[in-house]
């Protein structure tokens, strides 16, 4: 009888072929040239701390902290790195603007894309409300660069929306690791 | 000049964020925030010279 591969048994006799499944490796990102240490975290965040709060509040905190102030939500999550980067470049964006003599977009009955163009600078947060609150929300659109001063502004609002949603993923992922290190932090 | 010295700081910023938020490392980062800027620097002195021939 010709063999066909596979461990023969007979009659009712159960055969156990145990057989040691090979060590898979871990996958690593074609991209990545070697490095699996994330330069940008600080040390605490290598080893995160017990956040102080839990749960949806956490993570609502880190979302509202980085609406407010650009960087204060990846602050607030242990990214100090991210967090400066993030304010410098956002604050650096809106001031410069502003410094440029460009508006800040606001709801205007008779225009609909200004609908879209204040929910969007409105990302910046904080600086929207103060910057309308001392004066400079219409710019001076006689200046050279008025146009570009209104592009700024509008993007470091665009740009700030997508910080929020990376400090609430961090906050969510630290938050996660905080459970699957303590089981009892399940009822926060 | 100084038109192309705010787009270069504007696509600097813009990629430097993207960046920043997709990858993992300084140097990950950095170089991804270095083809995002030129991308964008690129494709914006491109469409102003195709644009340019159109009368506005």
């Amino acid at each position: 009888m010709r063999s066909n591969g596979w461990p023969r048994s007979s009659g009712n006799t159960r055969v156990d072929t145990v057989t040691e499944a090979p060590e898979l490796e871990p996958l690593e990102d074609p991209s990545s040239d070697g490095e699996t240490v994330d330069a940008f975290a600080s040390s605490a965040e290598a080893t995160p701390a017990e956040p102080p709060g839990g749960g949806m509040f956490y993570c609502l905190t880190a979302t509202v902290l980085a609406w407010l102030i650009p960087g204060a939500g990846h602050a607030f999550v242990g990214q100090w790195r991210r967090a400066i980067v993030f304010g410098g470049l956002i604050s650096g964006l809106f001031v410069g603007g502003l410094a440029l003599d460009g508006r800040i977009y606001r709801i205007e009955e008779d225009d609909v894309l200004s609908y879209a163009a204040s929910l969007g600078a409105s990302g910046v947060g904080g600086f929207y409300v103060v910057g309308h609150a001392l004066g400079y929300g219409d710019g001076d659109e006689q200046a050279a660069y008025h146009e570009y001063g209104s592009t700024f502004t509008l993007v470091a609002g665009l740009l700030n929306l997508l910080i929020i949603l990376d400090a609430f993923d961090h906050a969510l992922l630290r938050h996660h690791a905080r459970r699957a290190k303590t089981p009892a932090a399940e009822s926060l | 000049m100084i038109h192309f010295v705010f787009l270069v700081a504007f696509c600097g910023a813009v990629g430097l964020v993207l960046a920043a938020i997709l990858r993992r490392g300084i140097r990950r980062v950095l170089r991804l925030a270095a083809w995002i800027t030129g991308g964008l620097v690129f494709s914006a002195v491109v469409l102003g010279w195709i644009l340019y021939i159109f009368p506005l």
